[in-house]
C-alpha cells in the first residue's frame, strides 16, 4: 500500500483580488513546512485533510472547519474582502503510479460536498490537461458504500478492501476511511491528547482496535471480517426461516390448526431430530391433520350410505332426536368458546406486560452501553472508572452513586450488560412463545366459531328438512356432503402447502449448517504472524521511546496489549503514567513503529505520516532531533512524512544537520497564504 | 407421611455472594458522565441551580420520562413540573465532580471547570454516547431552557 502527496494548491478569489498557496512535496522522504505561528501552517494542514474529505479529524462539525481566509473574507486594513470562490487542488499518487489531482470547492458553500478527480499530475505538470474528471460526493450519508461517494473511490484508489465491523445498536457497516487515518495523521488540536485521539466512533465497536488491527493487516481482523460475514449470512437465513416459519403458521391456521415441534430459529438436523406436527382443533382437542383428513373421509362414506339408505318412514323421528343432540352441543359449543375468550384475555394481558418489560430493558441496554463506551473515552472517564474511595471523607465506593452504608458486590458494566441481554433473551422468548399460545387460542376461538355456526346450520337444515316433501333426499344430508368434500379439499391443500413451506425450512437448515461448521473452523485469537507482527511493534516502541529520551517509566514495563493493541504498562493504559512530554514522544515512537512494521510485514499501511506541530509540550530538542533522524531514516527511498512546524528557522537549521529533507521554510512575519498575480 | 427425603445428614451449608446488577443510571460512569452532559448543556458560559438540574435529571435518564419532559419545558405545564423527583443520587453525583475538579459550585449554583468542558465537549462530540439524550435537548431552544424560565414554571418548589 501506498499514498504520496505531490502537491498541494490553494486558491482564494475576491472581487479585488486573488490569494494562495503552492507546495509540491519530496514524494519519498521527509518534507517540512516551516512558518511562524498564525501565519497559516494549520489553514495548509487543515485544507490537506479537506481535499481528502478527512475534516472530521478537526472536529466533529457540520460547519467547515477551515479558518475564515479559506471560507469566508480576506482581510484588508479595516475591511473584510467577502471571498468569491476558493479551493483546495491536491496531487497525489497510489502504489502503481496512478496520478490524481483532487479538487474540492470550500466557497460556494452548496458545492463544497462535491470532489472532482482529475486524471494525471495537474499541479506539477501545468502543461498536462486531463481527460478524465470524475465527480463524487463527500460527507454526505452513503459517501463510503456508494460507487459516487469520494471515500469509495478513495478507498479503492488505495488499495484497501475495508472490512465490515460490528456497530452498537446499528447494523453493521464498513470500517469508515476516516477511522483509519488518525493513525497516519496527526493533528494539532486533539491529535497528540493519545493515539488515534481524532477517531470519530460512527458508532463502531471498538474502533480503534479495529483500525490497528486494519492497519497492521492481521489475520485476527480478517478472521473477524469473516466472522461478521458468515454471522450476517446467518442473520439472513434467520429472516428467511421467521417469513418461511410465519408462511407455514398462516397457511395452517386457515384450518385452525397450529404446527408444533419446529424451531422459532433455525436449526442443524431438522430432517433427522424435527419432524413437523400439524394438528387441528377438532371440538377442543388438538388432533393431527392427517387423522383430521381421515376422519374427515370416514365422515364422507358413512354420509354417503346415509343418503342412499335413507329411510322416509322413520326420518321424522330421526331428525327429532338429532335435533335435539345438535342444540345441546351447541350450548357446550358456546360454553367452551367462554373459556377459550378468557384464556385469550388473560394471554393478551401478559402479552402487554411483556412487551413493556421488554421495552425498559431495551432503555437499560442502551444506557448500559452508554456506560461501557463512556468508561472506553479518555482520562476524565477512566479516572472516573478508578473511583474506589470518595475523595472528600475516604470511605470506600462501590462504583454507584446510591448510598454506600450498605455493602453491595457489583456487577461489573460488561457483566451488567451482559446479563441483561440474556433477561431481554428470555424475556423475548417468553414473549414469543406468549404470542404462539394467543395465536393457537385464536386458531381454538375461531374453530369453535365455526363448529358451533356449523351446528347452528345443521340445526336450521334438519327443521327444513322436516317440512319437505319425504320422497326426495334430506336437503341437511346433501348440503353436510357438500360442505365435507369442501373441508377434505382445503385439508388436502394446506397439508400440500405446509410441506412445500417445511422443505425450505430443511434446506435453510442445511445452509445453517454449512455456515456454523465454517464458523466453528474459523481461527480464534491471534495467528504466528499477527504475533510477530506485534512483537515487532512492540520491540521497536521499545527502542524509539529510549532514543526519544523517554524518562516516565522504564520501557521494559511497556507491552502491546493483544486485546487493544494499545501500549499497556501493566494493564493500564500508559498515558496515565507518563508525563505530558512523554505522552508526544510516545505518539512519535508508536506512529513511527507502525511505519517501521510496515517494511518488514505485509500491511495496509500507507508508507505515509503527517505531523502537525509535533513539538508540543516543550519536548526537549535532543528529543525532537532524534525523532526527525528517526523519520528520516524510516522514510528511506519508499515512505513520505510531511511536517508543519512554527520552530525557529535557526534551530531547525541545527536539529536538521545532516538529515536529508525537503524544507519549505518561510521567514518571520510572511504569512503562507499570500497574494498572487 | 413418607419422610425418607429429610433423612440424609446436612454436614455444612455454604453460601457463596453473587454479585447484584445495577443499573446504569445509578452507576458512577454513567451518572457523572450524565451529569456533566447535563451542566455542559444547561450551564454553557454560565451556571445552573440544582432545581433546573433535578427537572432535566430525573426525566432525561428514562425514555417514558420524556414526554413529561416536554410537558414542562414546551408545554410550561406546572402541574407535570410538580412531579418532577429530587434524586439524592444526583447531588451525590455533583460532589463527586466536584472533588474530581470536573465541577465549580457557589451560591448554589454549577459550572463546568476547563477539565469538565473538556469532558463535556468530548462527550458532545462522541456520536455514539447519550443519543437519546441528545435529540431530545436539540428538541429545546435556549431560551427554553433557560434558568428563569425553567424556575418560573417550577413555580414555589
Amino acid at each position: 500500500m501506498k499514498f504520496r502527496i505531490r502537491a498541494l494548491k490553494i486558491v482564494i478569489k475576491t472581487a479585488n483580488k486573488n490569494l494562495g498557496v503552492s507546495f509540491s512535496f519530496e514524494t519519498k522522504g521527509l518534507n517540512i513546512i516551516r512558518a511562524e505561528n498564525s501565519k497559516g501552517k494549520s489553514t495548509i494542514y487543515n485544507s490537506i485533510l479537506y481535499g481528502l474529505g478527512l475534516e472530521m479529524l478537526i472536529g466533529n462539525t457540520r460547519h467547515s472547519p477551515l479558518t475564515y481566509i479559506l471560507n469566508s473574507y480576506v482581510p484588508e486594513g479595516e475591511n473584510k474582502l467577502p471571498i468569491i470562490e476558493s479551493y483546495i487542488l491536491l496531487e497525489v499518487e497510489n502504489e502503481s503510479g496512478d496520478i490524481r489531482t483532487i479538487k474540492r470547492l470550500i466557497v460556494p458553500d452548496d458545492k463544497s460536498k462535491l470532489v472532482e478527480v482529475l486524471d494525471g499530475p495537474c499541479l506539477t505538470n501545468p502543461a498536462h490537461s486531463p481527460n478524465t474528471v470524475q465527480q463524487y460526493h463527500v460527507r454526505l450519508g452513503g459517501s463510503a458504500q456508494n460507487e459516487r461517494g469520494f471515500h469509495y473511490w478513495f478507498a479503492r484508489y488505495l488499495g484497501w478492501e475495508l472490512p465490515m465491523v460490528q456497530r452498537f445498536s446499528q447494523p453493521d457497516s464498513i470500517l469508515f476511511v476516516e477511522c483509519i487515518f488518525p493513525l497516519f495523521i496527526i493533528e494539532q488540536k486533539k491529535g497528540w491528547t493519545q493515539i488515534q485521539a481524532s477517531v470519530p466512533q460512527y458508532g463502531i465497536k471498538d474502533v480503534k482496535q479495529r483500525a490497528l488491527e486494519f492497519a497492521l493487516r492481521l489475520d485476527s481482523e480478517k478472521n473477524n471480517s469473516k466472522r461478521r460475514e458468515i454471522l450476517n449470512e446467518i442473520s439472513s437465513i434467520t429472516l428467511r426461516w421467521n417469513k418461511a416459519l410465519h408462511a407455514l403458521n398462516k397457511n395452517i391456521r386457515e384450518i385452525n390448526g397450529r404446527v408444533e415441534n419446529i424451531p422459532g430459529e433455525p436449526k442443524i438436523g431438522l430432517e433427522t431430530d424435527s419432524k413437523p406436527i400439524y394438528q387441528v382443533s377438532n371440538q377442543g382437542v388438538w388432533i393431527s391433520l392427517e387423522n383430521k383428513i381421515i376422519s374427515l373421509k370416514d365422515k364422507m362414506t358413512d354420509l354417503s350410505s346415509k343418503i342412499s339408505t335413507d329411510n322416509p318412514q322413520n326420518k321424522t323421528e330421526q331428525q327429532a332426536k338429532q335435533l335435539d343432540s345438535l342444540q345441546d352441543e351447541v350450548f357446550r359449543s358456546e360454553t367452551f368458546e367462554r373459556t377459550l375468550s378468557r384464556k385469550h384475555n388473560e394471554a393478551t394481558t401478559e402479552a402487554a406486560l411483556l412487551q413493556k418489560r421488554i421495552s425498559s430493558l431495551a432503555d437499560d441496554i442502551r444506557q448500559m452501553e452508554d456506560a461501557f463506551k463512556i468508561s472506553k473515552l479518555t482520562g476524565v472517564a477512566q479516572q472516573i472508572e478508578s473511583i474506589h474511595s470518595c475523595p472528600v471523607c475516604n470511605s470506600n465506593v462501590d462504583g454507584s452513586t446510591l448510598s454506600q452504608d450498605v455493602h453491595r458486590h457489583l456487577m461489573t458494566v460488561e457483566e451488567n450488560l451482559k446479563f441483561l441481554k440474556d433477561e431481554l433473551k428470555a424475556v423475548e422468548f417468553l414473549e414469543r412463545n406468549n404470542s404462539i399460545e394467543i395465536q393457537a387460542v385464536e386458531s381454538e376461538i375461531q374453530s369453535a366459531r365455526a363448529f358451533a355456526n356449523d351446528l347452528r346450520e345443521k340445526i336450521r337444515n334438519i327443521k327444513k328438512s322436516l317440512v319437505e316433501d319425504d320422497r326426495l333426499p334430506s336437503t341437511a344430508l346433501l348440503h353436510e356432503k357438500v360442505e365435507l368434500e369442501y373441508e377434505i379439499k382445503k385439508h388436502h391443500a394446506v397439508l400440500d402447502e405446509c410441506n412445500q413451506e417445511y422443505s425450505q425450512l430443511l434446506d435453510l437448515s442445511k445452509e445453517f449448517g454449512v455456515l456454523r461448521e465454517e464458523l466453528g473452523k474459523l481461527p480464534k485469537g491471534l495467528s504466528e504472524t499477527d504475533e510477530e507482527k506485534i512483537s515487532q511493534l512492540s520491540s521497536t516502541l521499545k527502542a524509539y521511546l529510549i532514543d526519544f529520551g523517554f524518562g516516565s517509566f522504564g520501557v521494559d514495563a511497556l507491552d502491546i496489549s493483544r486485546d487493544t493493541l494499545q501500549p499497556v504498562v501493566e494493564d493500564f493504559d500508559w498515558y496515565f503514567q507518563s508525563s505530558g512530554s512523554d505522552n508526544i514522544r510516545a505518539i512519535w515512537a508508536y506512529t513511527l513503529a507502525l511505519l517501521s512494521v510496515s517494511k518488514s510485514f505485509n500491511t495496509n499501511h500507507l508508507g505515509f505520516l503527517m505531523y502537525d506541530e509535533p513539538k508540543q509540550h516543550s519536548a526537549k530538542g535532543d528529543s525532537l532531533k532524534s525523532f526527525l533522524g528517526k523519520a528520516s531514516t524510516l522514510c528511506g527511498q519508499d515512505s513520505q512524512i510531511i511536517i508543519t512546524t512554527s520552530e525557529s528557522i535557526a534551530s531547525l537549521n541545527s536539529l536538521l544537520t545532516n538529515i536529508p529533507v525537503k524544507k519549505m521554510f518561510l521567514d518571520d512575519g510572511i504569512r503562507l497564504i499570500a497574494e498572487t498575480t | 407421611m413418607d419422610d425418607s427425603i429429610f433423612k440424609f445428614k446436612v454436614e455444612k451449608i455454604k453460601f457463596q455472594s453473587r454479585p447484584n446488577t445495577l443499573e446504569a443510571s445509578n452507576r458512577l460512569t454513567w451518572k457523572l458522565a450524565f451529569v456533566v452532559f447535563l451542566v455542559g448543556r444547561l450551564a454553557g458560559r454560565y451556571s445552573v441551580s440544582l432545581k433546573r438540574l433535578s427537572v432535566f435529571n430525573w426525566t432525561l435518564q428514562d425514555e417514558r420520562l420524556f414526554p413529561i419532559l416536554d410537558e414542562i419545558v414546551i408545554g410550561e405545564n406546572k402541574l407535570a413540573a410538580a412531579s418532577v423527583k429530587y434524586e439524592p443520587s444526583l447531588s451525590r453525583a455533583l460532589l463527586y465532580l466536584k472533588s474530581l475538579k470536573l465541577v465549580e459550585v457557589s451560591d448554589g449554583k454549577y459550572w463546568l471547570t476547563g477539565m469538565g468542558m473538556k469532558f463535556a465537549q468530548e462527550l458532545e462530540d462522541s456520536t455514539d454516547v447519550f443519543i437519546k439524550e441528545k435529540e431530545r435537548m436539540n428538541k429545546f431552544t435556549t431560551r427554553q431552557i433557560s434558568e428563569v424560565r425553567i424556575l418560573s414554571i417550577l413555580g414555589g418548589r
